[in-house]
């Protein structure tokens, strides 16, 4: 059906006023962040600034050691998004290829894990690294999210494996390939892009993670950049300038890695989709 | 070294039984052909020979061995499967070596392998392409190729050329034949194109229902086919199948033919009927001139009937039509079991 003239023009009207309602929060911290503290209390936070100031990204900068932060959020993201990754594609081929016995079972249990809020599990959690001895270590997040988000990699590469091509995998059988080497050698290579998506959202989600970090990882030196910004606001203090800097810092890496890993993500919309 | 001996094998999936006491011996460097209409069990006794799928009764011995429980890299075999089954990701020397690097085989014994095997299958020029790049003929090869250079006692081959075009499929066919005697390894070849098997094989086994109906050479089959079901299976088009009671037609048209007395089915094939002044009188319904022969269905007494007649004929639908033969290439089949009356 062709669209005619008028139609073309609605939609993207439609679509100019999605963008805008995206961009908006980024443009609102963008302004806030450059205003000196006086310019946001005489006119608010709307107003476009009259005033050039810095002062507000350093401060947040140096007050909550932000490159120390930045590599906290670095390694759990990373491992997060690396580990996670890996146990998916060893459960998947499990469940996928392997038809473990009750592998349906299996996924449902794991799908759980995605379904239960994580507000429920903070208590047990907490006690659980206490006992362990993980408490306040970023390995006790990293292995968490590596879970987290296992459960949902699981559940996506399960059915992505159920549909691989068996006769690649019978050739590899006669080739003499082990199951070990035939994941290895032939289901890896080929699901790579896949897995990559997979890595992507598993690292951007991980980075945007608030309440478990906050939870988990009590002392300074062990933050994330998002628990980092949610304890400038104290309960009588609260420096609207210093926030929006930290706003624009915060969603800075994740901005960068979106841009370098535009392709891969636009390709995942499609992963698990029918051919 | 590579004989294929089959003994008393079943298949059974849960109760139902899809394989039953199938019996075979297909003897060293032989093309034995597996074929028969789709669901009749010849890729699943294909695979169990491969050793991908699981045995429910009786034994299989590859070489004098019996392979029952290795597993397939241990069976000394090579498949070649209907979708080629390339891997992807690996260009054409990597797919054709892949087997030798999972048994360890030394770089330059593998190149060297390699090397042979694409010289022999015009693929040269391919090694560094992926599988993406290739046509369907050139992929065929790569799988072929992949098979040769592990020089098993047995090559398997599940539909190979069933994703080609009319054209390369022939084409494949010799060049498949000429590359199996070529390096004489046994080789078991399934198709459910009858016309493969004919130009193909050594010897065809057909299958049906989980059976094997008859084995023997393509022009056994087609000489002296041991039942209806070979009959009109083997053949393009299929034989005439004409039901007759005591010499007479169900119409009661007497036939002029030497048939014994009770019910019996008359297989005539098309090719060996011709125009003649006498024999049997047809109602034309359709004619299809191919050039080389014209095709005639027509009925007698009501049953449906086909002539490849060599010479031109000016008939129409509707014409009357009377087609001669010589009597020994008459076939008789029981009418109720469909077994071969032997005259």
């Amino acid at each position: 059906m062709k669209k005619t003239g008028l139609t073309r023009w609605v939609v993207l009207g439609l679509l100019v006023g999605l963008l805008a309602l995206m961009l908006a929060p980024i443009a609102l911290a963008v302004i806030n962040a450059v205003k000196t503290a006086a310019d946001y209390a005489a006119r608010g936070p709307m107003a476009l600034p009259r005033s050039f100031d810095l002062s507000g990204l350093r401060d947040f900068w140096s007050h909550v050691n932000f490159p120390l932060k930045l590599w906290n959020s670095l390694l759990l993201s990373g491992c997060a998004a690396v580990f996670g990754v890996l146990l998916s594609l060893l459960n998947a081929y499990a469940i996928g290829i392997g038809r473990v016995r009750a592998g349906r079972g299996i996924l449902v249990l794991i799908l759980m894990g995605i379904m239960i809020p994580q507000e429920s599990l903070v208590y047990p959690l907490y006690y659980l690294t206490k006992s362990v001895g993980l408490f306040d270590s970023l390995w006790s997040v990293i292995i968490i999210f590596t879970v987290l988000q296992a459960a949902f990699g699981t559940y996506l590469l399960a059915s992505v494996l159920s549909e691989f091509p068996r006769e690649l995998l019978e050739a590899a059988r006669v080739d003499g390939a082990n199951r070990w080497q035939i994941l290895w050698q032939v289901v890896f290579p080929i699901l790579r892009p896949t897995l990559a998506v997979l890595a992507t959202f598993f690292f951007i989600w991980t980075w945007n993670e608030f309440l478990l970090p906050l939870v988990l990882l009590a002392s300074n030196d062990h933050q994330t950049i998002s628990v980092a910004m949610g304890v400038l606001s104290g309960q009588y203090v609260s420096d609207p300038t210093t926030t929006a800097a930290a706003a624009l810092l915060g969603i800075l890496p994740t901005l960068i890695f979106f841009l370098i890993f535009q392709r891969t993500l636009t390709r995942g919309i499609t992963v698990g989709a029918v051919k | 070294m590579g004989a294929v001996t089959l003994s008393g094998v079943a298949k059974r999936y849960g109760g139902t039984e899809v394989l039953r006491d199938i019996n075979l011996s297909i003897e060293e460097g032989e093309f034995a052909i597996l074929v028969g209409p789709s669901g009749c069990g010849k890729s699943t006794l294909l695979r169990m020979i491969a050793g991908l799928e699981e045995i429910s009764g009786g034994d299989i011995s590859i070489g004098g061995r019996r392979v029952n429980d290795l597993e397939p890299k241990d069976r000394d075999i090579a498949m070649v499967f209907q979708s080629y089954a390339l891997y992807p990701h690996m260009t054409v020397a990597d797919n054709m070596g892949f087997a030798l690097k999972m048994a360890r085989v030394d770089a330059a014994e593998k190149q060297a392998r390699i090397t042979r095997a694409a010289e022999m299958l015009g693929l040269t020029p391919y090694l560094d392409r992926y599988p993406r790049a290739l046509s369907g003929g050139q992929r065929q090869r790569v799988a072929m190729g992949r098979a040769m250079v592990r020089d098993p006692a047995v090559f398997l081959f599940d539909e190979p050329l069933s994703n080609l075009d009319a054209k390369l499929r022939v084409q494949m066919r010799s060049e498949i034949r000429q590359t199996q005697a070529r390096l004489g390894v046994t080789t078991v070849y399934v198709t459910h194109d009858q016309i493969e098997a004919m130009t193909m094989a050594d010897r065809i086994i057909v299958m049906n229902g989980g059976r094997i109906e008859q084995v023997g050479t393509p022009l056994d089959l087609y000489d002296r086919p041991a039942n209806r079901f070979v009959a009109e299976f083997i053949g393009s088009p299929a034989m005439n199948m004409i039901a007759v009671t005591d010499g007479r037609l169900p119409d009661g048209t007497a036939l002029p033919l030497i048939a014994p007395a009770g019910a019996v089915t008359v297989g005539l094939r098309p090719e060996h009927l011709h125009p003649g002044p006498a024999g049997i009188t047809v109602q034309v319904t359709g004619v299809e001139p191919t050039g080389a022969e014209t095709l005639i269905t027509a009925t007698l007494a009501g049953q449906p009937i086909t002539a490849a007649l060599r010479d031109r004929v000016t008939v129409r639908p509707g014409d009357s039509l009377t087609l001669g033969f010589d009597p020994a290439h008459l076939h008789l089949f029981d009418a109720g079991s469909g077994q071969r009356i032997s005259r």
